[in-house]
């Protein structure tokens, strides 16, 4: 390449480069109007560019923020369910707690109605689904327990105590097959011995056919068994039937207690004078 | 003339890759993404970097070409300081013709100390410009932040352009 024309293109880009940055910097001085056709080239050609550019950042920011939004989230939720799991264990426990101070303050009240000195025993074993149908309470000898003590509970009787031990008792309850109580029907006095049959059922035995007992009537202890005093409620009778050829109906009865789900009993140590309310007016409930 | 050899003249078609395509794709990034960090010393300009390596690969005028058209982009958008960008990428071309017979300007660290000395050339131009409004130590915490993040990330801006240009990939 010829030397002079070395020099020409030298001088070109020098001008070039030097008019380039002229007119760059002119720009600074320039009151603020629409873009020239340079100006508007490069916004027009990079700009759309520019924008998808951000919407897509834009996009993948939002997904990385909700990630990490969801990821929290995510801790959180399991953080609220460790903390719901824990008060709705503690909610049951107050339930509880409400419910066995319900029970205890109807036993409470029965036994202030009693006026006799009685022990308060928590059923610790229950085994009425057995053949003997029996519970153990956690009150014994050491508490003055003895057999043959009655066992109540706030809605009537439950059975008797069997035998002790130092701190436990096992009762008899009305249900078990061998169990025997003196009653009565608390409407006519019609009287009988009642009996365990199931679980959930007792026979009011030996009571002559030509007797007057309905489904519906109260019975009662009558007293005369040496073991409950009279008067305590016994059960419902729920079904008679009648065989004319049998000397005795049949009369099945529900026990006032409900023996399966029973937590806490009172075991009577004296005979008491039981209140009135205890002994009448309350065969139809 | 240019002081560059017809073996260091890059294929056309590599050249024009880094030219316009890295180029905007960097850029992008830079207005997309980077001017969006909410830390001051963050928002940096990426083509510092690119202009770098292209100011050691590229024969002098497509440098000088490179800078103009890239500038005046960053202007643009920009709307305001003008010329700072352009005169920033000269800057670093001249700097890099000034001391390539002084340093082996093929090194990475080389290049990482250019990107550095061009942003603090840019932060403080950009605070001369604007003026007085700014405190000092705060132009110069920025700056020097600026600086340091620059150095940091731009062996990740000038590796692929390494990567297109070198002669293993050719």
């Amino acid at each position: 390449m010829p030397d002079w024309l070395r020099r020409m293109r030298l001088v070109a880009v020098i001008v070039a480069m030097g008019g380039a940055m002229l007119y760059i910097l002119s720009l600074n001085f320039r009151p603020p109007a629409q873009m020239d056709r340079l100006q508007r080239t490069v916004v027009e050609t990079l700009g759309p560019l520019l924008h998808v550019s951000r919407k897509a950042t834009q996009t993948v920011e939002k997904w990385v923020q909700s990630y990490v939004s969801l990821r929290h989230v995510q801790e959180e939720n399991e953080l609220l369910k460790k903390h719901r799991a824990s008060l709705e264990s503690e909610l049951v426990r107050y339930q509880e707690a409400f419910l066995e101070n319900q029970r205890l303050r109807r036993l409470l009240d029965f036994r202030d109605s009693l006026q006799v000195e009685t022990v308060a025993a928590e059923v610790v074993v229950q085994n009425a689904a057995g053949w003997s149908r029996t519970i153990i309470v956690n009150k014994g000898y050491r508490h003055g327990v003895q057999p043959d003590m009655p066992v109540v509970g706030d809605e009537g009787v439950v059975g008797y105590v069997l035998d002790v031990s130092e701190q436990y008792a096992r009762v008899l309850l009305l249900t078990d097959r061998d169990s025997a109580v003196d009653a009565l029907v608390q409407r006519n006095r019609v009287r009988g011995i009642l009996g365990g049959v199931d679980t959930d059922t007792c026979e009011l035995r030996y009571v002559r056919s030509n007797q007057d007992v309905r489904p519906g009537d109260l019975v009662v202890t009558s007293g005369k068994d040496g073991i409950f005093p009279g008067g305590l409620r016994l059960g419902v009778v729920k079904q008679v039937t009648k065989d004319p050829s049998a000397l005795f109906q049949q009369i099945i009865v529900v026990p006032t207690v409900q023996l399966s789900v029973l937590q806490e009993v009172l075991i009577l140590k004296s005979l008491p004078n039981f209140p009135v309310q205890w002994l009448e007016g309350t065969a139809k409930e | 003339m240019w002081g560059v050899s017809e073996s260091q003249v890059t294929p056309w078609g590599r050249f024009l890759v880094i030219f316009f395509g890295y180029s905007l794709f960097v850029y992008i990034i830079g207005t997309v993404m980077v001017s969006r960090f909410p830390w001051m010393f963050a928002r940096v300009d990426l083509m510092v970097a690119v202009c770098v390596e292209v100011a050691g690969r590229f024969p002098p005028p497509a440098s000088i070409l490179w800078c103009f058209l890239w500038g005046y982009v960053g202007d643009v958008f920009q709307g305001r300081l003008w010329g700072l960008h352009c005169a920033t990428y000269l800057t670093v071309v001249y700097l890099h013709r000034l001391w390539r017979g002084q340093m082996n300007v093929q090194s990475l660290g080389y290049g990482v100390l250019l990107v550095g000395l061009g942003v603090v050339l840019q932060g403080l131009a950009a605070a001369a410009i604007v003026g007085p409004g700014f405190e000092t130590t705060a132009v110069i915490m920025t700056t020097v932040g600026q600086a340091v993040f620059s150095m940091m990330i731009s062996p990740l801006v000038m590796g692929p352009i390494r990567w297109v240009l070198s002669e293993k990939n050719r």
